[in-house]
């Protein structure tokens, strides 16, 4: 029996999976435990012993560097259940519970049990695989992202990423190395809405010249009031302005829609193509890569990516955000930026600038998505209707050469495409 | 020559704050000198504004974009009047070179924020670089460390 038979129709979807404190108790063991979900990036932890901690569905995991190797362990002590490794990331030679003491080496595995002697006929043991922490069953990393999927048979890694994984490339790829490192810090935003509406939110191209209108529109004002029609503008106006470009500006970025619920909006052209040129940047690139690819790279410019369910990158930026289910109303969305090895401070500070102003909780963008948010969360309460549509240019979507979909910018294609997945994953046996 | 005195310094941090208070966010504003800077860092001793994310780091220009939205009624976030209060306490002079006329002082601040059935407190450090301009102090740098500025937060819509 499926508990949500009924609640997701081609272009509708019922205001109950917003709301339903069961549903996303499913969604938690159905989708967040049982599909790829990122867990971290590999420069978080470049030396032997280095570890940081994670999460996924709410469950401690924490993700170490042992003899060169990204493991992931469920953060609990094999003895009594108390988390072993404290929040935070750091170096450690072994882990070791703070509560009665018993050591692991960094793969999990006991190296020490207080009074061994005293466990003799139980499940504990320095002999008995019972006694190590856990490592989580699947772990995959495409280009320094670490995805783990908890349940034991995860789909296939290569092809559930297949259509997105093109956007890591392009985020990647803009570094003279191809090597991109997280620093900088984290953006933690604590948002009262369910997680889908976040996600949905990223690439609806219908939103940014209503809802930005106050932060977005009045940079432009402000700047006029400061700047000649053809001078240089600072950096902070060239990333507030796009967001209220006009709705022809969205319809051409477009939308693709791939399977297993991944999306992502622009393509040649977004919010972030028209950044000033670094030339300092321009000239490592060409160096790196020859000026015609170094061109097409740049060629490639996306809006958001959505890796579903839970990383969302822009890759013209260098930043992510990865969304961290907490309850149905609940969600937690942490930012973070990243270095372009090889090319100069000017890109990560733009990054830095970017986050700070668009997606920091104290500032002028991010607060105004989150009132759509909380205003959704609290209108889907009403039972004028049950049902939300998402049924906008249904049926014009067409193949794209990715194995995916492609539609106009303002299509409900990516809503529609997120639910199939999400329907797939729900009803599936485990 | 003599610097601003402790006194002159509490009575300037209060004026602020009440300027804040009352949500007279032009006149606030015009403490600042010219290339002067409002900081909410996102880690404790964060030294690196430029490198490292913040909360809030705007010069003159994303001050003056977020004035204008404060009376915009297409903010819709800010909608039902986010109100607050400020107090500042334990303030002092930790440095202060009288001949160039610059001073540093640092202070703890209270604050709360009401908006919609919810109050959200804030408790901070505080650390403003002042400088002495046509007989007046300024604002070069207002620092403003929140205790959990490394924490999860909801929106925090108002200058502190
Ligand atoms: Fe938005």
């Amino acid at each position: 029996m499926s508990s949500v038979e009924g609640l997701v129709e081609a272009d509708r979807v019922h205001r109950s999976v917003y709301t339903d404190p069961v549903i996303f108790e499913r969604e938690m063991l159905q989708i967040f435990g049982a599909t790829w979900i990122y867990v971290g990036h590999e420069s978080q932890i470049p030396a032997d012993g280095d570890y940081v901690t994670t999460s996924v569905a709410g469950q401690p995991l924490v993700m170490v560097r042992d003899k060169g190797e990204v493991r992931l362990l469920y953060n609990r002590c094999a003895h009594r259940g108390a988390q072993v490794v404290p929040d935070g990331q750091g170096n450690a030679p072994l882990f070791r519970c703070a509560y009665h003491g018993w050591i692991f080496h960094r793969d999990g595995t006991v190296r020490t049990i207080p009074l061994e002697e005293g466990y003799r006929n139980s499940c504990f043991g320095r002999d008995n695989p019972d006694s190590n922490m856990k490592a989580v069953a699947n772990v995959a990393a495409y280009r320094g992202f670490v995805f783990a999927c908890l349940a034991p048979s995860a789909p296939p890694f290569d092809a559930w990423l297949r259509g997105v994984d093109s956007s890591i490339d392009n985020m990647a790829d803009r570094s003279p190395e191809g090597e991109l490192e997280i620093t900088g810090g984290v953006l933690r935003y604590m948002h009262r809405c369910n997680w889908k509406l976040f996600v949905e939110n990223l690439n609806d191209l219908m939103h940014p010249m209503v809802t930005h209108m106050s932060s977005s529109g009045t940079a432009r004002t402000v700047a006029k009031r400061h700047f000649g029609k053809d001078e240089k503008l600072p950096a902070a106006i060239e990333i507030l302005g796009p967001f209220t470009s006009n709705y022809e500006f969205f319809e051409e970025m477009g939308v693709q829609a791939f399977p297993h619920g991944h999306s992502y909006s622009g393509g040649t052209s977004s919010i972030h193509s028209r950044y000033s040129e670094i030339d300092e940047y321009n000239e490592a690139m060409d160096a790196a890569y020859g000026a015609e690819r170094a061109r097409a790279i740049f060629a490639v410019n996306r809006h958001n990516t959505i890796i579903y369910p839970s990383l969302t990158l822009k890759g013209p930026i260098q930043t992510i955000r990865v969304i961290k289910p907490i309850a149905v109303d609940r969600t937690l969305v942490e930012s973070w930026t990243f270095r372009l090895k090889g090319a100069p401070d000017a890109l990560l500070e733009r990054s830095i600038l970017y986050c700070n102003l668009i997606n920091s909780s104290a500032n002028l963008v991010g607060p105004d998505d989150h009132e759509a948010y909380q205003r959704l969360q609290s209108g889907l309460l009403a039972q004028g209707s049950d049902w939300v549509s998402m049924h906008r240019h249904l049926g014009e979507e067409e193949p794209n050469e990715d194995g995916g979909w492609s539609a106009n910018g303002t299509s409900d294609l990516v809503f529609r495409n997120q639910y199939r997945a999400w329907t797939d994953y729900m009803e599936r046996a485990l | 020559m003599r610097g601003p005195s402790i006194a002159d310094v509490e009575a300037f941090l209060v004026d602020e704050a009440r300027l804040l208070d009352a949500r007279d966010w032009n006149a606030w504003n015009q403490l600042f000198t010219p290339d002067g800077i409002y900081w909410v860092p996102a880690q404790p001793g964060q030294k690196d504004p430029l490198r490292h994310v913040s909360l809030i780091y705007e010069d003159a220009l994303l001050r003056e974009v977020r004035i204008r939205r404060f009376d915009d009624r297409n903010a819709f976030s800010l909608q039902g009047g986010p109100r607050g209060w400020r107090m500042v306490a334990n303030v002092r002079i930790d440095s202060s070179d009288p001949l160039a006329g610059t001073l540093t002082a640092s202070s703890r601040l209270i604050a709360a924020e009401y908006q919609r059935e919810r109050v959200t407190r804030f408790e901070a450090f505080v650390t403003h670089r002042l400088v002495i301009q046509e007989g007046q102090l300024r604002i070069a740098l207002k620092r403003v460390e929140l205790l959990d500025c490394d924490a999860a937060h909801g929106d925090i819509s108002l200058y502190l």
